[in-house]
C-alpha cells in the first residue's frame, strides 16, 4: 500500500495487487483515518465498504463474507448466484457486500461505500477528501 | 348504546357496550351419554367410567368454583358452560352477545398416544358441536377440532365441516411437546385456508411452562403465555405464511401484552439469524402483524391505565385486539369493565367488534348493518 495521490477531489488509495484478493476474500486497510474493508467478489469485481457495521460499528472485517443464503420453501437452503454479504462479528447482521446496506433493515443505516477500481493490476480505493481525511 | 338487558337474576340492567362479538366461549360437554351418541365404533364401547379418563391439568383449581364461575354450574350439576339456556341468559342475552365464538376445551390434538381414537373423538365432537350448540343459536359461531397428530387426516375433518355457515376455524392446542409451525403440520393450515377458516391456538390439559409444570397453578397460570410464544414463533419460523397467504391465526387467552416484547426480540435475532431460515422472508413482527390476532382476556391490570394504551400503541396495529370473555371459566372478564379505562372509545369499538367480524369475515350485525336501518 503506497501513499494516497490527492487527486482534485479524491484521495487516490492504491491498497494492494489485485491478485491478493481474489473472488470471496476481503482485507481491511487503514486509509487516512479510515478503516477500509475492500470485498474482493467473482468476474474481478471490488468493493470498499467502510469497515463498521451500521448497528454497533463491529468491524465486518472480523467476520465473514458469504454468498447470501435463500431458500425458496423451508428447509431448503440455496446460496444466492450473485449476492454476497458481509456478515458482521458482533451480532451476525447481514450487510450488502455491494450497497453496504443491512439485508434486514435497522431504520435508513447503512455502511458507506467507496469508488474502487483496478489500475496497472492494483486495487485502487478513492476516498473522498474531507478534514477526517 | 344503551340497552336495557337481563341480569341471571332476570332483573332488567342497562349496559353500553354497543355491539360485541366474544372470541371466547367455553361449550362443555354436559350429558355425556349424549356426546356418546356422536362416537362411532369401535371407539364409543371405549369411552365408560373405568376406561378412558381423558386428559386433564394435573392441578387443583384453587377457585371458587374450580375451572369454572361458580355461578355459571348449571342446577343439574354438570360442568359449566354445558347448558345452553344457563349460557344464553347468563352470557348471550345478558350482554347482548352478537356473535359467540365457541372453542371448547377437548382439543385432541394434544394426546400423546392413540392417534386413531383421538381423530374419533375430534370427528364426534364436531358432528356434537353442530348438532347440540350451532343448531339451537344463529349466534354461535363453531371451532372444527382436529388431531393434528396425523395431519393429513385432520385436514380431511376440516374439509368434512369446514363449509358448515357458522364453523369459522379450526383449533389447535399450544402444545409443549412439539412446535406447530413445522412442515410437518401445513396440511392443516391449508385445508384451513381453503375453506376460508382461521386457525384458534387456546391452551389445553398438557400445555407446561419453560420450566415444564411448576409446583403451583399459580405459577403455570402467569408463565404460560410461553406456550403462546413458542407456538408463534414457529408458526413464523416454518414458514406457514408463505405457503398460505391467507391464513389467519388467532392467539386466544393468550395474553397480549409480551407482543411488543415478543416481536422486538424476534426481529432482532432475525437480522442476526436470518441465514439458518431463508425461506422466512419478512421481519416476524410483519408476519405476526398481517396474520394473528389476540384475544383480550385475561386482561392485565396496570397500575397506571395508560401503561396499558401504550403497551396497545406498541404492538403498532388497532386492529389486532378482539374481545374474549372465557365464559364460563373462572377468570371471565366482563365485556362491561374488561377493556382499561384509557382505552379512547373508537377503539373500544373495533375490540369489542370490528376486529373480530372483520377476522371472521361475519355478516355485519349492529345497528348499521340491520335490515331497513337508516345509517349515518
Amino acid at each position: 500500500m503506497s501513499a494516497p495521490e490527492d487527486t482534485a477531489r479524491d484521495l487516490r488509495h492504491v491498497v494492494c495487487p489485485a491478485e491478493e484478493l481474489p473472488a470471496g476474500r476481503m482485507r481491511a486497510f487503514t486509509l487516512g483515518a479510515r478503516r477500509i474493508l475492500v470485498v474482493g467478489l467473482p468476474g474481478g469485481e471490488y468493493n470498499a465498504v467502510a469497515d463498521f457495521c451500521p448497528h454497533q460499528r463491529g468491524p465486518l472485517s472480523g467476520g465473514s463474507l458469504e454468498r447470501m443464503w435463500l431458500a425458496d420453501e423451508a428447509n431448503n437452503h440455496v446460496q444466492s448466484a450473485d449476492r454476497w454479504v458481509l456478515i458482521c462479528p458482533f451480532h451476525n447482521f447481514e450487510m450488502d457486500a455491494r450497497t453496504g446496506c443491512p439485508v434486514v433493515p435497522i431504520g435508513r443505516s447503512r455502511a458507506a461505500t467507496y469508488p474502487v477500481a483496478v489500475e496497472d493490476g492494483q486495487i485502487v480505493v478513492y476516498l473522498r477528501k474531507s478534514r477526517r481525511t | 348504546m344503551t340497552t336495557l338487558i337481563a341480569d341471571q337474576s332476570g332483573s332488567p340492567r342497562a349496559t353500553s357496550i354497543g355491539p360485541l362479538i366474544d372470541a371466547d366461549v367455553h361449550e362443555m360437554i354436559g350429558d355425556p351419554l349424549v356426546f356418546l351418541m356422536h362416537v362411532e365404533e369401535p371407539y364409543r364401547s371405549r369411552l365408560h367410567q373405568d376406561n378412558w379418563k381423558g386428559v386433564s391439568l394435573p392441578y387443583s383449581w384453587p377457585t371458587t368454583g374450580g375451572l369454572a364461575r361458580p355461578d355459571a354450574i348449571p342446577a343439574n350439576g354438570r360442568r359449566a358452560g354445558s347448558d345452553y339456556d344457563l349460557m344464553r341468559r347468563q352470557h348471550l342475552d345478558a350482554y347482548d352477545v352478537s356473535y359467540a365464538v365457541l372453542t371448547g376445551l377437548m382439543y385432541p390434538s394434544e394426546w400423546r398416544v392413540q392417534p386413531d381414537f383421538a381423530q374419533a373423538l375430534a370427528r364426534a365432537y364436531n358432528n356434537w358441536l353442530v348438532a347440540e350448540w350451532l343448531a339451537k343459536d344463529p349466534r354461535f359461531l363453531g371451532s372444527v377440532h382436529v388431531a393434528a397428530q396425523d395431519p393429513l387426516v385432520a385436514a380431511a375433518e376440516i374439509d368434512r365441516v369446514g363449509q358448515h355457515p357458522q364453523i369459522v376455524q379450526v383449533m389447535l392446542p399450544v402444545i409443549s411437546h412439539d412446535t406447530l409451525g413445522r412442515e410437518f403440520y401445513h396440511p392443516v393450515y391449508e385445508a384451513a385456508a381453503r375453506n376460508g377458516l382461521a386457525v384458534g391456538f387456546h391452551t389445553g390439559a398438557t400445555a407446561q411452562t419453560a420450566a415444564g409444570l411448576p409446583p403451583y397453578y399459580i405459577e403455570w397460570h402467569t408463565a404460560l403465555c410461553q406456550a403462546w410464544q413458542s407456538q408463534l414463533i414457529s408458526l413464523v419460523v416454518g414458514g406457514v405464511f408463505n405457503k398460505v397467504p391467507d391464513l389467519r391465526i388467532a392467539m386466544i387467552e393468550s395474553s397480549w401484552t409480551w407482543l411488543p416484547h415478543l416481536m422486538w426480540r424476534f426481529d432482532h435475532n432475525y437480522r442476526s439469524l436470518r441465514r439458518e431460515v431463508p425461506w422466512v422472508k419478512r421481519l416476524p413482527s410483519e408476519y405476526i402483524r398481517d396474520h394473528v390476532k389476540f384475544t383480550t382476556q385475561p386482561m392485565e391490570v396496570a397500575d397506571n391505565p395508560a401503561h396499558m394504551y401504550q403497551m396497545f400503541e406498541m404492538v403498532g396495529s388497532d386492529e389486532f385486539l378482539m374481545f374474549s370473555s372465557d365464559y364460563p371459566h373462572w377468570d371471565f372478564d366482563s365485556p362491561e369493565h374488561s377493556l382499561p379505562s384509557s382505552f379512547p372509545a373508537d377503539l373500544r369499538q373495533k375490540i369489542m367488534y370490528d376486529n373480530a367480524a372483520s377476522f371472521y369475515r361475519l355478516p355485519d350485525r349492529t345497528a348499521a348493518g340491520r335490515p331497513g336501518t337508516a345509517s349515518g
